[in-house]
């Protein structure tokens, strides 16, 4: 079982090797063909290989999302959280331990690496990242208004990475292991 | 019953000529013959160089009071022997006078002139030349209109700026809206005239990637009793 704390610790990339993975990927990704054709005009074949390893640089860059805020901005609006935090936000000193039932949470961003060419935008990349993400036996414990610390007894984590429709990285719901008390902000 | 004839030498004086003299010789001229400036007007004549006294009333020779006035009129040099678009000749920069206008001094009553819409081919013409060349009948004998040579630098001073707006507007050296992951230099294949006009490396272009981030969107779904859906805040 692995520990994650990020997103790149549960999904990892062999970055070394994703340039070559872009670089077959040009077909397959409209964005980065339009872009490789734009670009043959102005850059040489090496020069296209380092803003290959530059590119893959970046959507590798994409992955360090940590765990844990994306966790904590799903359970403050669970009603016994959101309660929890309104209590010790009027009761300075007052800790409030709260059990929450068993959930999955199911995340997604989908961020864009936009190329400039000479200051201007000439190309959009579409990324996407999906969590899900299962826990069980979660205790949060929450103080001041704020969650203070989590304790959870079973986290499965599920997990696709992709550049357009392009799967750089996957991982199929398997357990992780969370250190079991983390402090949260916020 | 006899007649008296008054013969009073000093009460009487002979008009010089005045005309061939420019406006700074006349101020002596008066007053070594004892009479004063009348009225004044300018006029085309391609007898005389614009500036220059071409006619005068009384003439040269008669003989009058002391302190009678003395009318002049002045040359505006040959009148324009081919007309333009007015237009063409506002192309003067406003507030700037024309050299024509630079000469005539500021308070003098002028005759209102005609609008002129070509300059003279050129300013002093000669007595030489043809006298028709003045009526506004003849060519300019092969020299450039002035008309059309303003209008060419003004048309030369609007390209100029166009050119300098192009070159200096806002664009390819200046940070975009998203933080800049990263930049690369490198030497394109072609060269690129612009960028040499701009002062850049001749062959460099600039590739960079900026990252747009996503804040997410974030569902939570309880296993037994429903779900509870929250948009992502980060």
């Amino acid at each position: 079982m692995s520990q994650a704390n990020t997103v790149a610790d549960f999904l990892p990339l062999d970055v070394d090797g994703l340039p070559g993975k872009l670089a077959a990927s040009v077909k397959a990704v409209p964005q980065l063909a339009r872009l490789m054709a734009l670009l043959s005009t102005k850059l040489t074949a090496v020069q296209w290989k380092a803003f290959l390893h530059t590119l893959a640089g970046k959507v590798a860059g994409l992955r360090d999302e940590p765990l844990t805020p994306i966790l904590a901005g799903a359970w403050k609006d669970i009603r016994k959280v959101a309660e929890a935090i309104e209590i010790t936000r009027r009761s300075p000193g007052r800790v409030e331990t709260v059990a929450v039932a068993d959930h999955t949470i199911e995340h997604e961003q989908k961020p864009t690496l936009e190329v400039y060419l000479d200051g201007s935008r000439v190309e959009e990349i579409p990324c996407s990242l999906s969590l899900e993400i299962e826990l069980r036996g979660l205790l949060l414990e929450i103080e001041g208004g704020t969650l203070r610390k989590m304790t959870t007894g079973e986290v499965q984590l599920k997990g696709t990475f992709k550049l357009a429709d392009v799967v750089l990285a996957e991982k199929q719901l398997q357990p992780i292991a969370i250190p079991g008390e983390i402090p949260l902000t916020g | 019953m006899g007649a008296f004839v008054e013969v009073n030498p000093r009460r009487w004086t002979t008009v010089p000529p005045f005309k061939g003299h420019r406006r700074d010789e006349l101020s002596r001229i008066f007053e070594e013959s004892h009479l004063k400036r009348g009225s004044e007007g300018e006029a085309y004549d391609a007898t005389y160089p614009a500036g220059v006294v071409s006619d005068q009333k009384p003439e040269a020779g008669q003989t009058v009071e002391r302190g009678s006035q003395v009318s002049l009129t002045f040359s505006r040099g040959a009148a324009p022997v081919t007309s333009a678009p007015a237009e063409q000749v506002t192309a003067i920069p406003p507030g700037k006078p024309s050299p024509r206008e630079d000469r005539e001094p500021e308070g003098v009553p002028t005759k209102p002139r005609p609008k002129p819409t070509m300059r003279p081919a050129t300013p002093y013409p000669t007595a030489k030349e043809s006298p028709t060349s003045g009526a506004g009948s003849g060519g300019s004998g092969g020299s450039i209109p002035t008309a059309i040579i303003l209008v060419a630098a003004a048309a030369a001073v609007g390209l100029l700026t166009l050119v300098y707006k192009i070159l200096k507007r806002p664009g390819p050296d200046r940070p975009d809206r998203h933080e800049v992951a990263a930049n690369l230099e490198v030497r394109p294949v072609r060269n690129d005239g612009r960028q040499r006009l701009l002062g850049k490396p001749p062959n460099a272009t600039r590739v960079g990637i900026a990252i747009h981030p996503d804040p997410g969107r974030t569902v939570v779904r309880f296993h037994r009793s429903g779900s509870t859906e929250k948009e992502g805040e980060r």
